[in-house]
């Protein structure tokens, strides 16, 4: 059995039996901590001083209280589940963009400071998606079979590709993927009518907008510098995040075809309640803005045009 | 195909589909959520928790200033090892399929440790500046290489090595040790910023600890003897070869650079930090007993160890 021997190739093998994916290898000296992105640094600072804590702060007896339908406490729980799955994956895809960043020569110290602290805000936000969901019954273990290929999205393999720039990866995921993130927490904030709802959801949308900040402001940093490939697999990233999104990775409500009808009925009955949970209509409204919204910041840097044929054509849709 | 320990593998660490479901999220490991719910009550912030304004640069002469630079720089050095390499040990709660408390209390871990290199660059800062790395750069001889980490990340993503031995080297003996050492040195601070930033790190830091106890406490009675093997093994080469080579503190290398050791010597007779043989191999040597003596009853015989200068610990 091997115990780790620690020659300075071994950080390049063992990712995966084929040993196709190289992770690259770090150069820890000179470690430049400095502050560099200060719009970066001030979110970290905000982070850190968010001392938001769900089990605590949020009242779970009056949430749970707030809805008696039996079949609309269910699809409340259903929805919360989902969100529980998707907000858990969001640990590894920190942890995985913090390991890959620190292996590159020399970037922003920022980046990685508020990277640490993202990783335990997603924790937060996974944990109290849980007592929601057991506050109106139960959380789910299992998504639906349907399900599985959606939410199985290979993001630590994405980040931990040393072929694949990490401005393409954190773009992507962080700007991008990040935006339409937001807008389905800000559409389920303005259903929030229940005061425990409210402050669940009110904290976590400090976080996510903290999180989608730190997107665009890295966005701003890199983006004048993007060599003409970059811009490629960054666009060709920004079409894969963007299907996973639209494929309902993140809400039921935007999910399409008859495999999906059940998730989508749940959803709908959950929006009744006040809880957190927006119609799927508004869901779908919320995510065609932000996706033209998105395409429209990342035209300054000659990126996204994609992006923006894929919001016309939903626009189009209807 | 690897075994390992009581699992068998045909994958590296991203041959996995991700996330695994049934995804469990509730309390599956209470002592480790205990840990968790101790850390989001405990966090602290690096701007509002220490008193920044009394760390008082002018109050120590110039060489004194120089050497605590050096020595903070490079304290800042080694906990950022913590924010760069052990965030892959999440992967690995992944791969392993195991209990998700694991995952949320890593995230903390991984916060807590990115403050403690924080304050550290921000007290050299503070001296006369932060520097970013040293003419003499600190160096490990670990498995024939000289490396300037812990190499946890390499460790961490070889799917072949056990998690359980990533975490005996790692927390069982890195962490402990620092622990130790940090509390002793608490004693010996004067500086009251420096003393400040002491009591927070060691505040986290026995929670660091713990979570490796408690993880070995329930994974390492189950386990294979070749998991235990390889436990052993990074646990005796973390302390011969990284401890005992001078990484953490210049005077344990066989070959200690003089004018480190001697920078460190007067940082620690200013109060603000530092380290001396005389009084930390005292502490280390008693580190290193009591993590034999705990790590013996779920399996794990480390021997009695011999340092060329300083003798048995």
């Amino acid at each position: 059995m091997s115990t780790g021997a620690l020659g300075s190739q071994v950080e390049a093998v063992a990712l995966e039996r084929d040993g196709a994916l190289a992770v690259g290898l770090e150069q820890r000296l000179p470690l430049d901590l400095s502050v560099s992105i200060p719009s970066i640094e001030r979110l970290y600072e905000d982070s850190k001083a968010d001392r938001w804590d769900p089990e605590v702060d949020v009242d779970w007896v009056a949430l749970g209280a707030a809805v008696s339908d039996p079949a609309v406490r269910a699809a409340a729980a259903s929805v919360w589940s989902h969100r529980a799955w998707v907000e858990f994956n969001g640990i590894p895809e920190s942890e995985a963009a913090l390991v890959r960043i620190c292996i590159e020569r020399r970037r922003e110290a920022d980046a990685k400071f508020f990277l640490a602290s993202r990783g335990r805000e997603q924790a937060l936000i996974a944990e109290a998606s849980v007592l929601a969901a057991d506050a109106f019954g139960s959380y789910q273990a299992s998504p639906p079979e349907a399900y599985l290929p959606i939410l199985r999205d290979g993001v630590a393999r994405r980040a931990l590709d040393a072929r694949v720039s990490i401005d393409a990866f954190l773009i992507a995921h962080f700007a991008v993927s990040g935006s339409i993130d937001l807008a389905v927490w800000l559409a389920a904030r303005d259903h929030a009518t229940v005061a425990a709802a409210r402050v669940l959801v009110d904290a976590i949308v400090a976080n996510k907008q903290r999180q989608v900040a730190f997107g665009w402001a890295y966005a701003s940093v890199v983006g004048d510098r993007l060599d003409d490939q970059t811009r490629a697999t960054i666009d060709k990233n920004l079409v894969d995040v963007v299907c996973e999104e639209l494929s309902g990775k993140r809400s039921a409500a935007l999910t399409s075809g008859d495999a999906f009808a059940e998730v989508r009925a749940a959803h709908e009955l959950a929006s009744t309640a006040g809880v957190g949970v927006a119609p799927n209509r508004e869901v779908v409204a919320r995510v065609r803005t932000a996706l033209a919204e998105t395409a429209r910041r990342l035209r300054r840097w000659d990126l996204g045009a994609p992006l923006e044929s894929i919001a016309n054509e939903l626009e189009s849709a209807g | 195909m690897t075994d390992i320990g009581t699992r068998t593998f045909d994958r590296g660490i991203l041959d996995v589909a991700e996330p695994q479901f049934p995804l469990e999220l509730r309390e599956q490991f209470p002592e480790i959520r205990t840990l968790y719910r101790r850390s989001k009550k405990l966090r602290w912030n690096p701007s509002s928790d220490i008193p920044w304004s009394e760390v008082r640069a002018d109050d120590y002469s110039p060489e004194v200033q120089l050497a605590a630079r050096q020595w903070w720089s490079g304290r800042a050095w080694g906990e950022y090892g913590a924010i760069s390499e052990s965030p892959a040990l999440q992967l690995r709660y992944q791969l392993d399929d195991l209990e998700p408390d694991l995952s949320l209390y890593w995230t903390i871990r991984t916060e807590e440790e990115a403050k403690h290199a924080e304050v550290s660059a921000r007290f050299a800062e503070l001296m006369g500046g932060y520097l970013e790395e040293l003419p003499e750069s600190r160096i490990v001889n670990v498995g024939g290489e000289k490396v300037s980490m812990l190499t946890t990340r390499a460790r961490a993503l070889d799917a072949d090595v056990p998690v359980e031995a990533t975490i005996g080297g790692l927390i069982l003996v890195a962490e402990q040790i620092s622990y130790d050492v940090f509390l002793a040195l608490i004693g010996e601070i004067r500086n009251p910023a420096a003393k400040q930033i002491f009591r927070l790190i060691c505040r986290d830091e026995i929670r660091h600890c713990e979570f490796g106890w408690e993880y070995m406490a329930k994974h390492l009675p189950g386990a294979s003897a070749a998991t235990k093997a390889a436990v052993r093994d990074v646990m005796v080469s973390m302390i011969e070869n990284v401890e005992f080579q001078g990484y953490r503190v210049p005077w344990l290398s066989d070959t200690p650079n003089e004018a480190q050791v001697a920078s460190e010597r007067l940082v620690f007779e200013a109060g603000l930090g530092g380290t001396t043989p005389e009084f930390e191999w005292p502490v280390l040597s008693q580190s290193i007993g009591y993590i034999r003596d705990r790590i013996a009853p779920l399996g794990i015989e480390l021997p009695v160890f011999r340092h060329s200068i300083y003798g048995t610990a």
